[in-house]
């Protein structure tokens, strides 16, 4: 989380301490809807004046004010959701693992072959591979605007390239004493399997 | 004025040591079979007793992968291709500069 989530994060706790405290302060007595000043307490107006709310009850400005707070989070939260993608689909006539790699691009422009600039990473184009040992990829791009309902890539059907190949001793070369092959989960400690 | 230069010297050496890491190549190839035939969907991944495990890398249609930015290191590497989860394929190489290196299977 950076410091965007937890600003977001912040506004929205703000707004929620708001409107139970008002709730508080109403059930203790300290303030009341009933108690109205001559001008305004609250005036919000939204859409160049074409709506406009205004309140005498400073109460219930409290409550506004908070909901505010977590109206306005929730909406410049969405970039914040917008990087969790569900990917739902299914692969048919596979016997083997599949995996499902997605890829994307964020060209950046250079000055002289100099490049100094700040990216905030939006999808604009998804790529969709589904990928099974002895099996043809299938690749599948998505659009910015599909992604927020999430990448569906329907049912795909592999086709088989060659017959699987079981390990054969020959081809595996031995470890010396002392040295183990770390699991492939713990990959990623340096360079990087990338797109052709 | 000895120590400061000594200061100097190690500064310099932090800096060319950062730019040898900062310095990766690429690994690249094709896995295929007996019949020369291009083999996808094989994990290849690099494995070094210093840095640990690489990012994996699965192969194209055309049974073509690539391993970007792997740092250069006097000791060999290991070079495996999986299929699913399971070993099919180690060898020992040596990352100097950009490495073509080919994988047949049987």
């Amino acid at each position: 989380m950076g410091t965007y989530d937890y600003a977001i994060l912040g506004a929205i706790l703000c707004g929620i301490i708001m409107v139970f405290g008002g709730i508080v302060l109403l059930y203790k007595g300290a303030i009341r809807l009933q108690v109205a000043s001559k001008d305004p307490a609250l005036t919000v107006e939204m859409f160049q004046n074409e709506l406009k709310f205004s309140t005498r009850n400073p109460a219930l400005g409290l409550f506004v004010i908070g909901l505010c707070f977590v109206a306005l989070s929730i909406y410049f939260g969405q970039d914040m959701a917008a990087t969790a993608i569900e990917v739902r689909g299914r692969a048919e006539n596979v016997d083997e693992k599949v995996t499902i790699l997605l890829q994307s691009q964020w060209p950046v422009d250079t000055h002289e072959g100099r490049v100094h600039q700040v990216v905030r990473p939006q999808l604009d184009v998804l790529w969709v591979v589904v990928s099974a040992p002895g099996y043809k990829p299938h690749y599948k791009s998505f659009a910015r605007r599909e992604l927020k309902r999430g990448v569906d890539f329907g049912s795909v059907t592999l086709t088989k390239a060659t017959p699987k190949i079981n390990p054969n001793p020959a081809r595996i070369a031995d470890l010396p004493a002392g040295v183990e092959s770390p699991p492939m989960s713990e990959g990623g400690s340096f360079g990087a399997g990338g797109p052709l | 004025m000895k120590q400061r230069l000594n200061l100097w010297l190690i500064a310099i050496l932090l800096l060319l040591t950062q730019s040898a890491w900062a310095q990766g190549f690429s690994v690249y190839g094709t896995v295929s079979n007996v019949y020369d035939e291009p083999v996808p969907g094989i994990v290849v991944s690099m494995f070094h007793p210093v840095y640990g495990r690489s990012a994996p890398a699965y192969t194209d249609g055309w049974g073509r992968y690539i391993l970007y930015d792997v740092p250069p290191h006097q000791a060999p590497y290991y070079l495996e291709a999986y299929w699913g989860n399971q070993l099919i394929y180690r060898d020992v190489v040596q990352v100097f500069g950009p490495l073509e290196w080919h994988i047949m299977l049987d």
